[in-house]
């Protein structure tokens, strides 16, 4: 009958959908090697030119196929790269790099002073994280195939640093070719411990054991990079045994995970930095000792173990305080500003906000970001905390593109929280949140602060290289800081690395350096 | 007439629900008899319960616990009051065939006539089951064109055609009983006229008992043998068709007849058929 | 086919254009107005140095004004090409290409589930005269659509991925095999048809209980069909129509939840893709996405439209006489 064929129609179309979907499955092992790494990284790598990308799934994935001239170490101490050794003129504007011999790109060529005098004149003035030293950098020499001098207009002590992360390129597929759309940047030929083999968007990318590699080589054949970007989903995932190294993972997730022996956890090398932006120009956060009042009044010693589950301590200083180095012992904030609600009370009391009848002195906004459920959390314990004080707050939640919009470019908003990569050095990633910031760019100072003490201080850090020198620098920017407060540093805190400690050796030590050695990975 | 009935009713009484709680009591102590071959009309203003009567002789009534059906229904030996779905699809299938008053909401729009003609044949007591025997059925319901006909769409027809569609379902099943419930009250009176000849015809010519359900008691006289007449869920009144007619005892059977006759001018506007002239 | 017939197609092919470059315009404005710096996205959290504004906006023309944009963007679109992406450094045609197929092998079988699946177990709870039993499906129909996909899918994940370890957690495929496996496609199929499955259920047997009530099926059970019979030919075509139209939408609504499901999968989808560009601002691709998306419910909503004529003669009739055909 009609219908019966009607009926049977639909069952086919649906069988059919279902066995032509799983037609094309092919699910052979991976033709790389015995040892297979999956990492999970977050998102899509939108290409793997570091050069003019700064996407963090990118990141991951070129730091295994690229090389810097310089590594940094969870001391924040450069070590070397593809500059074997280095050195400076007295006044730290001329660097001499010495480069490895015989290290070979991918596809052969030899790897020279040419590729980074490329890099200084080419790649540089249009890198994410170039500005730094684009703006000092005059011209470089190379007497010889191995020996580069890169001569600076004015001096700044952090070059070396400043160079750890900076990916080397190869010329001579780049030289001449529009950086940013060369074919290059999808197939990427650089000189690292592993090579390019495949790239399938939005699902994963495979290199492979680079048998030519300078350095020391692992015992991982093939690295799978796999897109995974529910960090919920990533945390099962890396839970059900699919995954070796996973990073962003939620914090709560990691309590978990951590009753699992199977599982170990590591610090990453870069420090993170959460700040609080006070809105100078709002009629009541305009009065500095209202902003300190506030800072008083936020228990950060709650928020690193309730939000960062023990993964952050308390900021003492503008620099995170995992940069030992760069904080003078005489700064401390956590007593300077400890958690004191009745000195708060007496502060806003003064400053000419005492409690109405209702208790209420006045109402503000925190605005925070939505993407990590951290911010979130923290949001809520400084409305808790500020509720106590007479303070009512009402919680804004943005999206990313909102936040940023809000925050950098529209300045609407009263108390803001970011957190922000600190980088190599501090005069390079923590000098953007306090330095003035006439141009409204984001990710630098929202607050409307703009003094030149503070100015002059973290430029000063830039600019010498003797250490005692340079603290000395810092110091007078942190008491600068405090004496405004319109930055105020809240945790310091690194990302944490999950890895599988059941199946692997020397992650420790892989994970030691801000580019990961790969070298050190020994499967168990 | 033969000793046993073909469909004896006594006491039949149904309980409608009208709300949550509240039922009524919408069909009361009826008692009711038709013989083989026999034609009987239930006449009856609307609401007075016998749409609700037959349609629980057909097994029709809504299938829930809150309708409630008393009494006793016996198809010849067979007793259908609680009677299994077994018993019911042999009974509907193959003894009682029905025909409803709305030629428009009665029909699958979406099936072609001549299949939901052919669905009745299949079930029902025919051997023949061709197509051939469908457009038989469908030509002693009085489309001359049964071919055609059955490869339209409710929709393509006549609000006659329709009613013919559906004593052709009826007659397709070869039933012992038709049970005809307002067959031509939503038609015109021409057409009227016509549909309750072939109906006429149809059942004089397969030998059918018919119970025939109206508000009109001039569809009844030409038709009927005998009459039962409903008022309120209960029969006040039933006897021969002309007893009725010429010596109405009840009071409201005096009513339907002057409704009848003041309708016209002077003789009551009757349907007779070629069964009312033999008889 | 004649000119009445041209004429009728080509009068919705027509509208239907016109539909999609409305589309376009209020996308366009509304992504004009929605905050997000496509610069500062290709460099990420981080300042953008000024030498590297400039050369972008020089590279990518977005110093020209909004009409002249749109102008060149409408243009484009004519032409297939939907613009580049900033962050790709890749033709957006080429990329939503390379994601659709992945997002349509989840999506049709799907819908096809979804809708067979809702059709059955939506007739069951009509016809049956059991209370626990319908009580059970709509309760089941109502929860499986309010549930929260994200939700249920990782709810799905720690069930069969982490507890039982019987299917894998993300992706479409083993590591460095290319294509599609059957245990990676189960999971997010399953997150992804059960509310739907779930809404059309609900609908199919409202549905199937007001067609349940017709007259004509009365006249069915006074043919002692069987309630298998009366189901399968007179309740099931009829409670269609309705069911064409949800069935029809419900591929809006599929390819919406494959957003959130391709992103808690890692599924490589267009639905992961359109999630990645709202975060990082890549304005052309996300329009390039919503585009295909309403070209697909468009061409779709001209299917249920002609569906419609098969399931209904009525409807069929109508549009016959409409193109001027004699019946």
């Amino acid at each position: 009958m009609k219908r019966t064929k009607w009926m049977l129609a639909a069952a086919a179309v649906a069988l059919s959908a279902i066995v032509v979907s799983g037609c094309s499955a092919s699910s052979e092992p991976s033709a790389g090697g015995d040892h297979v790494f999956v990492v999970a990284i977050p998102s899509n790598p939108p290409q793997f030119n570091l050069g003019v990308t700064n996407d963090g799934s990118a990141t991951f994935v070129g730091r295994s196929i690229f090389d810097p001239l310089v590594n940094l170490n969870t001391d924040y101490e450069v070590v070397p790269a593809l500059a074997e050794s280095w050195s400076a003129n007295a006044d730290s504007t001329e660097f001499t790099l010495n480069l490895r011999h015989g290290v070979k790109w991918h596809d052969g060529t030899d790897f020279t002073s040419a590729d980074v005098k490329f890099y200084f004149d080419e790649v540089i003035p249009i890198h994410p994280l170039g500005a730094p030293i684009a703006a000092v950098y005059d011209h470089t020499s190379t007497p010889d195939d191995f020996t580069v001098i890169v001569s600076l207009k004015s001096p700044f002590a952090p070059f070396i640093q400043a160079l750890a992360g900076h990916m080397m390129l190869p010329a001579h597929l780049y030289a001449g070719t529009d950086i940013a759309t060369n074919p290059a940047n999808l197939q990427p030929v650089g000189t690292g411990p592993y090579k390019f083999t495949s790239f399938t968007s939005g699902d994963s990318v495979i290199v492979d054991r680079n048998e030519d590699y300078w350095g020391e080589k692992g015992d991982v054949d093939e690295v799978v990079y796999r897109v995974m970007p529910d960090s919920n989903a990533r945390a099962l995932a890396f839970q059900s045994g699919e995954v070796d190294l996973a990073t962003m993972l939620p914090l709560n997730q990691v309590e978990t995970l951590k009753s699992d022996n199977r599982f170990a956890f590591d610090s990453a090398a870069m420090a993170e930095h959460l700040y609080g932006f006070f809105n100078t120009a709002s009629a009541t956060l305009q009065n500095a000792d209202v902003r300190k009042a506030l800072y008083h009044a936020i228990d950060r010693d709650e928020i690193a173990s309730k939000v960062f589950l023990g993964t952050g301590t308390p900021s003492v200083s503008p620099v995170p305080n995992q940069v030992t180095w760069a904080i003078d012992p005489a700064t401390d904030y956590t007593t300077e500003f400890d958690f004191d609600l009745d000195e708060a009370g007496r502060m806003l009391d003064a400053a000419g906000y005492p409690a109405g009848a209702d208790g209420t002195r006045f109402s503000m906004n925190v605005t925070y970001r939505t993407d990590n459920a951290s911010w979130a959390t923290t949001a809520d314990l400084i409305k808790t905390s500020f509720g106590k004080i007479g303070v009512n707050v009402n919680l804004v939640g943005q999206d990313t593109q909102v936040f940023a919009d809000t925050v950098y470019t529209q300045h609407d908003f009263d108390f803001a929280l970011q957190s922000l990569g600190a980088y190599a050095d501090p005069s390079l990633g923590v000098a953007r949140a306090f330095i003035c910031n006439p141009t409204n760019g984001s990710y630098r100072n929202p607050t409307g602060v703009c003094d030149p003490v503070i100015d002059g201080a973290f430029a000063a850090t830039a600019a010498v290289s003797d250490p005692a020198a340079r603290l000395a620098a810092f110091k007078t920017a942190a008491d600068a800081v405090a004496a405004d407060l319109g930055t105020a540093p809240l945790i310091s805190y690194n990302q944490i690395t999950a890895y599988r400690a059941d199946k692997w050796n020397g992650i420790d030590q892989f994970n030691s350096t801000d580019v990961w050695t790969w070298g050190a990975l020994r499967a168990k | 007439m033969s000793e046993t009935p073909l469909l004896s009713v006594h006491g039949l009484s149904v309980t409608l629900p009208t709300g949550r709680k509240q039922s009524v009591d919408a069909v009361r102590r009826v008692d009711l008899t038709v013989m083989a071959g026999e034609r009987v009309g239930i006449v009856g203003e609307s609401g007075s319960g016998k749409s609700v009567s037959v349609r629980a002789m057909s097994g029709l009534l809504p299938e829930s616990p809150l309708v409630r059906v008393g009494g006793s229904i016996r198809f010849r030996d067979t007793e259908l009051v609680g009677a299994s779905r077994s018993v019911w699809d042999d009974i509907r299938s193959k003894r009682i065939a029905m025909i409803f008053q709305d030629p428009s909401s009665f029909l699958n729009p979406t099936m072609k006539v001549g299949r939901q003609v052919r669905e009745a044949l299949l079930k029902g007591r025919s051997t023949d089951r061709s197509w051939a025997e469908t457009h038989r059925f469908m030509t002693l319901a009085g489309l001359s064109d049964p071919a055609t006909v059955a490869d339209r769409y409710p929709f393509e027809l006549s609000g006659g055609m329709r009613q013919r569609i559906l004593i052709a379902i009826a007659l397709a099943k070869a039933p012992e009983i038709i049970i005809a419930d307002e067959p031509t009250t939503a038609l015109d009176a021409t057409v009227q006229r016509r549909v309750l000849k072939s109906l006429d015809e149809s059942v004089s010519q397969l030998d059918t008992a018919l119970l025939l359900i109206t508000h009109d008691l001039a569809v009844v006289a030409g038709l009927c043998d005998r009459v039962y007449v409903m008022y309120r869920g209960e029969i006040v009144e039933s006897g021969n068709t002309d007893q009725i007619f010429y010596e109405p005892q009840h009071a409201y059977t005096k009513e339907l007849l002057r409704c009848v006759t003041s309708l016209s001018d002077s003789t009551p506007d009757l349907y007779v058929g070629d069964y009312a002239s033999r008889r | 086919m004649n000119v009445h017939w041209l004429r009728y197609y080509g009068r919705l092919i027509g509208s239907s254009v016109l539909l999609i470059f409305v589309v376009i315009l209020v996308m366009f404005l509304l992504l004009e107005i929605a905050p997000g710096d496509p610069i500062q996205s290709l460099v990420g959290q981080v300042p953008v140095t000024e030498e590297f504004r400039r050369q972008m906006t020089a590279t990518y023309g977005l110093d020209r004004p909004l009409f002249e944009r749109f102008v060149s963007y409408v243009a484009n679109v004519a032409t297939g090409n939907l613009g580049y992406s900033f962050a790709n450094r890749e033709p957006v045609t080429e990329l939503i290409l390379q994601r659709l197929g992945n997002t349509l092998v989840l999506t049709l079988p799907s819908l096809v589930i979804s809708s067979i699946g809702g059709i059955l177990l939506g007739t069951a709870a009509a016809r049956t005269r059991s209370k626990v039993k319908d009580g059970a499906i709509s309760f089941a129909a109502v929860a499986g659509f309010s549930i929260p996909s994200f939700w249920l899918a990782l709810l799905l994940i720690m069930l069969f991925a982490v507890s039982l370890g019987w299917l894998p957690a993300q992706g479409m495929a083993s590591y460095g095999s290319k294509g599609l496996s059957v245990p990676h496609l189960i999971l997010p199929l399953i997150a992804l048809a059960i509310p739907e499955l779930a809404f059309k259920a609900r609908i199919m047997r409202s549905t199937m209980i007001g067609v349940l009530g017709e007259d004509y099926i009365d006249t069915a059970r006074s043919k002692g069909l069987s309630s298998f019979e009366i189901l399968r030919r007179h309740g099931l075509l009829n409670s269609m129509l309705p069911m064409v139209s949800v069935i029809g939408y419900s591929l809006g609504f599929t390819l919406a939840g494959a957003v959130t499901v391709e992103k808690v999968f890692g599924w490589p989808g267009m639905g992961m893709l359109l999630y990645t560009s709202i975060q990082t601002g890549e304005n052309m691709v996300v329009m390039g996405i919503l585009l295909v998306v309403a070209i697909t419910v468009v061409i779709v909503n001209i299917l249920t439209d002609l569906v419609y004529g098969l399931v209904d003669p009525r409807i069929r009739a109508r549009s016959r006489m409409s193109r001027g055909v004699n019946v």
